[in-house]
């Protein structure tokens, strides 16, 4: 049944992925930004743990280098946030992981940064401070032979993880991530992606806005349990999916938890859901989100919907009442 | 250690390149898994051996191809590898595992975790393997964790053994494991890259692009500052190269830059190959071969070239004679003489200190390397407006000069004698090209289209197609070891004369082609061939060829009427082509260019595989042996074929097998010694010694089994067979047993019918005569008188009879009888006295002899017997013969035997013996009697065990011996 499973996830990722950008955020998430906080901010700017785990997916055919650039990865200049004295002060650390535990590791799964979840081989790793250099600019790991991540059968395909890490200082860092064949410019890796267990990110600042996060919910799945952190109560969030037109999440308020359980029905099995925050107010914001599934386990995002951004699919009974009305449309 | 001080800086540039560097690019397309390539090891075969991202690849000197290993993608990256102390060659493998191949196939092992192993080293205490953030070491199959970076904080990134020491660079400085302790010894927060051991010290490459030399206990010098990450360092010959992620500079031993090689290439490891070659592996880009042997072009335009004496060569270019040598590294030439701007010179040849010229119109100029001096030799302008073909000296110091349409001329500078060779006097054909001396002084001429003429002492001889030559067209002729001459021609491939018989070379030898435009000697039995296509080294002994194609040159180049100079013992070479100059250079003179072995990969039968090394016994059926070999030819472009023997005694070798797979089956039982050697090559043979088992049938212990349950059957059968006749016995028995108590019941019946009968008619028939007793009297005056004494006597015998069955019957029916110990002579007395009356009657006479007392009998029974026995002798008297009766009692064997005899009627016993004691059997119709006497007698014997016998004669008595058993049976 896993093995199943797999060639369809397997199958799911190269048809419905041949040419699109491997950005994270990615254009369909109406995302600004990744986010993490150094070591000394309040978790009232949105960041939980001050670390943030992404994993790129190379297709097992992929033959030649591939590149994960970084956008703005210094912290200070035009996107980041500055904290205490208004001088940035602050250094994050990127690694690139691969090899053996990169993925399999169950730490490197978790949505807390303990454990080994630094796991696999360290393939490469900088630390950024303020240099204007990096700023506003792509900075590049690689070139990486795509058999240094680690191969994972149920995506046919070799995983590297990059782990963001604030380090000393309180400012906040945002940046965005690229997986490129091409060392020069953003050139897609056909048939890659990319995806997270928790996501720290910047929401669109501009009210009326909405940004999507895409959870691929599996076979197993029966039930999720979202967790947003620092939503600041700011608008609204819904699940939408196949069979979900818009279910109401718990909103968490500012450096506050908030968790909702929604159930999953067969017809959601192997796809994606479409979780919309629809802010309310013109302000910067950064939060938290991350889903359980029934047994407790982090339910992958993906920057790029698996299947597709989903949407609902109308059940619609046509009934006859020649008495009063000619047809009657009723919807559920 | 602290302090780093920098002793010496070089900064140099990666821009320049190393001069007639050729380097050759392996990639996917040649046979590697990945263009991603971590690793490069020579094996003891001289095999390189390629580890990539994807698998493994080995180039065998002549091509490169993927190894097959049985390994998932994760075990299939190769971070890095090894020869071990044992000549085994070990991976290790980027998820942590390590991996070898053994004799019995690929044997992975799981390494302390599941970083990256970076270094594998082997040492006489195991051998270390060093993870990206552990230490481990191998022994026994399993690998014992020595040390574990906290927190993957500290990450290894190579390793080297140094005084029996483990260094082990990190990203955060140099650090050591020994005496089970881990301690950082040098550049702490450095990220070192690269480690390697050179003149007793340790190099020390940095991320940074610097490079360190470390003495131990001494302060670290910098030796060269690259601005480049270094990845690897390695000293080979007499160059160090260092490799990073942006190319591969190339110093001298005494870190002066020599060079660079792949700009902008991010290099991964370095080796040089058994033949000489430097290998170079990259990241993304394959592999890159630095040919030991490298072909370099000078813009020269010559069909000119011979070797010069010192290492060099002249080369003759129009009207110039330029002299090229290898100097820095590079081929210099220089101009050596100048002829008139008119003259094109055609020949050349160096004879000491005179270089001999020849011209196509200006004869022959004669150039002094010492004095510079040019004279000119002609004769009587004979040369004049002439081309001078070729030049040659002979053992004599002859000039031989072979003049287009005018054949060939001799000199001989001493006498000055003067001579001509052409159609005149013997001469087949004027227009000769190619002069060449044999060992023997013969002048070798050849033509193009008319074969070759051979002049000897004067005398010629001619070779065509008639001698055996193929191809009358020669392009070119050379002289080799041991008399040999070479000729190349334009369709014919090669002829080789040798002892006055011609053989040929040809495509279907493995020569790339049959057009050969040149053949020049190198050395041996070695030979520079060029062919349209481009040149070719030709082994005369194995016929084997290795090939140079444009793959080899730095530009394309066309081969026209290739003129071949061979120097520097055949290390160098020079072709004219119509791209220049064509210098060949083979860099390390001291490399195996034509190494030549085979080795046992695996044996497998059924597909289980087998150690090789050891003795292998299978059963007789597995028998689809396959024995896979590896052959290393390095150097060797041509087929390398096998040949094979079973027994070690086999004088004939079965081949040649031209494929690395023998495949055996339909083996019988026996003991064999499977030996494969490369073609006639006895010093490659490899033994594998194999014994087919017998068949089960044929064991041993089968044949005792298969016996054992044959007597068992056997006896299975005998014993059912056994049982059966038991069976069919009993059943018998019972059948017996039951018709007897059938007969016993049948006859008890009768018996008692017979008693019945006889009892109850005693009774009315002792009435009747009694009855006719009380009439008797009466009767006696009757009429009937007569009648009713006969009614009288008949009924006296009736009552008779009825008293003896009764009798009978009583003997016969008594059970339990009172077996006692009786006196013969009583018993005889008492008869006796029985019959008194009738002895005494008939004047009978009685003697008795007792010779056996006693006997142990039924004493009514005995009784029974003496009294019918004498009844009888009275009864059976003869007429007017007084009966004279015998009886004797005696002790014979286990009887007691009494014996009763007569001199009455006798017996006819022919006629009456079986007769004579049944029942109611009366044999004298004469004599009163009932005939159940002797019948009583045989029944009382009989019962008793014993026997009664008759001797008797007509007139002449009888004998009755009767035998009573001493033991009787009791009833």
């Amino acid at each position: 049944m896993k093995s199943i499973q797999y060639i369809i996830l397997s199958l799911l990722l190269v048809l419905f992925h041949q040419v699109k950008a491997q950005q994270v955020p990615s254009p369909e998430e109406n995302i600004a930004f990744l986010t993490t906080f150094s070591s000394g901010a309040d978790k009232q700017w949105g960041d939980d743990d001050y670390v943030q785990s992404f994993f790129f997916v190379v297709p097992k055919s992929t033959f030649g280098a591939v590149f994960i650039k970084v956008f703005d990865p210094n912290i200070g200049g035009k996107h980041d946030v500055v904290n205490g004295d208004g001088v940035f002060n602050s250094k994050t650390k990127f690694m690139v992981y691969g090899g053996g535990g990169a993925f399999s590791d169950p730490d490197a799964r978790n949505i807390e940064p303990i454990g080994n979840y630094k796991s696999g081989t360290l393939l490469a790793s900088e630390i950024f401070d303020n240099n204007d250099y990096f700023d506003d600019t792509w900075y590049t790991f690689g070139p990486f032979n795509p058999t240094e991540g680690e191969f994972v059968p149920q995506f046919d395909g070799y995983v590297f993880k990059v782990i963001a890490q604030g380090l000393e200082g309180d400012d906040g860092n945002h940046y965005k991530y690229f997986l490129s064949s091409d060392k020069s410019t953003n050139r897609p890796v056909v048939g890659g992606n990319a995806f997270t267990f928790e996501y720290t990110f910047k929401l669109p600042e501009s009210r009326g806005s909405v940004a999507h996060i895409y959870p691929l919910v599996d076979e197993n799945v029966i039930a999720i349990k979202q967790n947003n952190f620092d939503f600041d109560l700011e608008g609204v969030i819904k699940v939408y999916s196949v069979a979900k037109n818009g279910h109401n999440v718990m909103l968490s308020p500012n450096q506050g938890w908030e968790n909702s359980e929604h159930r999953i029905i067969a017809a959601e099995h192997g796809k994606s859901l479409d979780i919309q925050i629809i802010k309310s107010k013109d302000r910067v914001n950064d939060m938290t989100f991350y889903i359980f599934n029934q047994y407790n386990e982090a339910v992958p995002f993906f920057a790029v919907p698996i299947g597709g951004v989903p949407k609902y699919k109308y059940n619609v009974d046509v009934q006859y009442n020649y008495s009063r009305h000619p047809t009657t449309i009723k919807t559920k | 250690m602290n302090k780093v001080i920098a002793i010496c800086c070089f900064i140099f540039s990666a821009t320049t390149t190393l001069v007639g560097q050729q380097l050759l690019p392996y990639n996917t397309a040649d046979g590697l898994p990945q263009s991603f390539v971590y690793s490069l090891e020579n094996d003891s075969l001289g095999k390189v051996w390629i580890g990539t991202g994807n698998g493994i690849a080995n180039y065998n000197g002549n091509v490169l191809q993927e190894t097959a290993i049985p390994y998932e993608p994760g075990n299939r990256f190769i971070s890095t590898s090894t020869l071990d102390l044992n000549n085994n060659l070990w991976f290790g493998h980027y998820i942590g595992n390590l991996s070898t191949r053994t004799s019995l196939g690929w044997k992975l092992v799981k390494g302390v975790n599941s970083t990256k192993v970076i270094s594998l080293l082997s040492t006489f205490e195991g051998m270390y393997v060093v993870h990206q953030n552990a230490i481990g070491r191998l022994k026994n199959d399993s690998v014992k964790l020595l040390f574990q970076s906290k927190n993957n904080e500290l990450q290894f990134q190579d390793a080297i053994m140094f005084n029996s020491q483990l260094f082990i660079a990190s990203n955060n400085g140099l650090w050591r494991y020994f005496n089970h302790n881990f301690e950082q010894v040098a550049f702490p927060n450095v990220n070192i890259t690269s480690l390697s051991v050179l003149n007793d010290q340790i190099i020390i490459g940095l991320a940074s692009g610097k490079v360190y030399g470390w003495k131990m206990e001494e302060e670290a010098k910098l030796l060269i500052t690259t601005n480049e990450y270094i990845t690897v360092i390695k000293q080979i010959s007499n160059n160090i190269y260092v490799g990073t992620k942006s190319g591969v500079f190339v110093l001298t031993n005494e870190w002066k830059s020599n060079g660079t090689v792949l700009k902008n290439k991010y290099i991964t490891d370095v080796l040089e190959d058994v033949a000489g070659n430097i290998w170079f592996s990259t990241y993304g880009d394959g592999v890159f071969k630095l040919p030991n042997e490298q072909f370099s072009i000078l813009p020269i335009t010559s069909d000119v070239i011979i070797p010069n004496n010192a290492k060099g060569y002249f080369i003759a270019s129009n009207n110039q004679v330029l002299s090229v040598k290898w100097q820095s590294n590079k081929w210099n030439y220089t101009v050596l003489v100048t002829l008139p701007k008119a003259y094109e010179i055609t020949c050349l040849y160096r004879s000491n200190d005179e270089l001999i010229i020849g011209t196509k119109k200006n004869g022959i100029q004669i150039f002094n390397v010492i004095s510079k001096k040019i004279t000119v030799f002609d004769y009587n302008n004979f040369l004049v407006d002439k081309s001078i073909h070729d030049i040659v000296i002979d053992n004599n110091h002859v000039w031989w000069v072979s003049v287009s349409l005018s054949g060939v001329l001799s000199y001989n500078p001493e006498t000055e004698d003067l001579n001509f060779y052409d159609t005149s006097n013997g001469l087949t054909h004027n227009d000769i090209y190619h002069l060449q001396v044999d060992d023997d002084g013969g002048i070798w001429m050849t033509t193009k289209g008319s074969g070759i003429a051979k002049l000897t002492n004067g005398v010629f001889e001619y070779f065509s197609f008639n001698e055996g030559l193929n191809d009358l067209d020669i392009t070119g002729i050379t002289a080799g070891k041991n008399d040999k001459i070479l000729l190349s021609s334009s369709g014919g491939g090669i002829n080789l004369f040798q002892n006055n018989v011609f053989y040929s070379v040809t495509y279907s030898d493995g020569l790339p082609t049959n057009f050969v435009q040149n053949i020049t000697h190198i050395n041996s039995d070695m030979y520079w061939l060029s062919t349209p296509s481009g040149l070719c080294q030709f082994n005369v002994n194995n016929l084997s060829f290795k090939t140079f194609d444009q793959k080899y040159f730095p530009e394309n180049i066309a081969f026209n009427e290739c003129n071949i100079a061979v120097n520097d013992s055949g290390n160098s070479a020079a072709f004219s082509t119509t791209k220049g100059v064509l210098m060949y250079r083979l860099n390390n003179h001291s490399s195996q260019l034509n190494l030549l072995d085979l080795a046992i990969v695996s044996v497998e039968a059924n597909k289980k595989p087998y150690d090789y090394k050891k003795h292998i016994a299978l059963p007789f059926k597995r028998q689809d042996i396959v024995i896979i070999t590896d052959i290393v030819s390095y150097g060797q472009t041509s087929p390398v074929a096998l040949e094979y023997k079973l027994y070690e005694s086999d004088t004939t070798w079965i081949g040649p097998v031209y494929q690395g797979q023998l495949n055996f089956s339909g083996l019988r039982d026996d003991n064999y010694q499977i030996t494969i050697r490369i073609e006639n090559k006895p010093d490659t043979a490899k033994k594998i010694s194999l014994t087919i088992l017998k068949p089960f049938w044929k064991t041993w212990w089968f044949i005792i089994i298969s016996v054992f349950v044959a007597l068992s059957i056997i006896y299975v059968v005998f014993r059912l067979r056994l049982y059966r006749l038991k069976q069919y016995n009993k059943e018998l028995e019972e059948k017996v047993a039951d018709r007897t108590q059938q007969l016993s019941n049948r006859n008890k019946q009768l018996e008692q019918f017979t008693y019945t009968i006889s009892h109850d008619l005693k009774n009315p028939a002792i009435n009747l005569v009694e009855l006719i007793k009380i009439l008797s009297p009466n009767m006696q005056e009757h009429s009937d008188a007569a009648i009713f004494n006969m009614l009288e006597k008949t009924a006296g015998n009736m009552y008779s009879t009825l008293i003896e069955l009764l009798n009978v019957l009583k003997a016969t029916q008594e059970k339990g009888l009172n077996i006692e110990k009786l006196n013969f002579e009583e018993i005889i007395e008492d008869a006796q006295i029985s019959i008194k009356h009738s002895i005494e009657k008939c004047n009978g006479v009685i003697s008795v002899d007792i010779q056996q007392s006693t006997t142990l009998f039924h004493k009514p029974h005995l009784q029974s017997i003496v009294y019918n026995l004498l009844s009888n002798a009275i009864k059976y008297q003869r007429s007017g013969v007084d009966p004279i009766i015998n009886i004797k009692t005696f002790s014979e064997g286990a009887y007691n035997c009494i014996s009763v005899s007569d001199n009455g009627l006798g017996l006819d016993m022919e006629k009456d013996g079986e007769k004579l004691f049944g029942m109611f059997q009366r044999l004298h119709d004469h004599v009163e009697g009932t005939g159940v006497g002797l019948h009583l007698i045989h029944s009382i014997l009989e019962q008793a065990g014993g026997t009664i016998a008759v001797e008797s004669k007509v007139g002449s008595g009888t004998t009755f011996i009767v035998k009573l058993p001493k033991n009787p049976i009791k009833i």
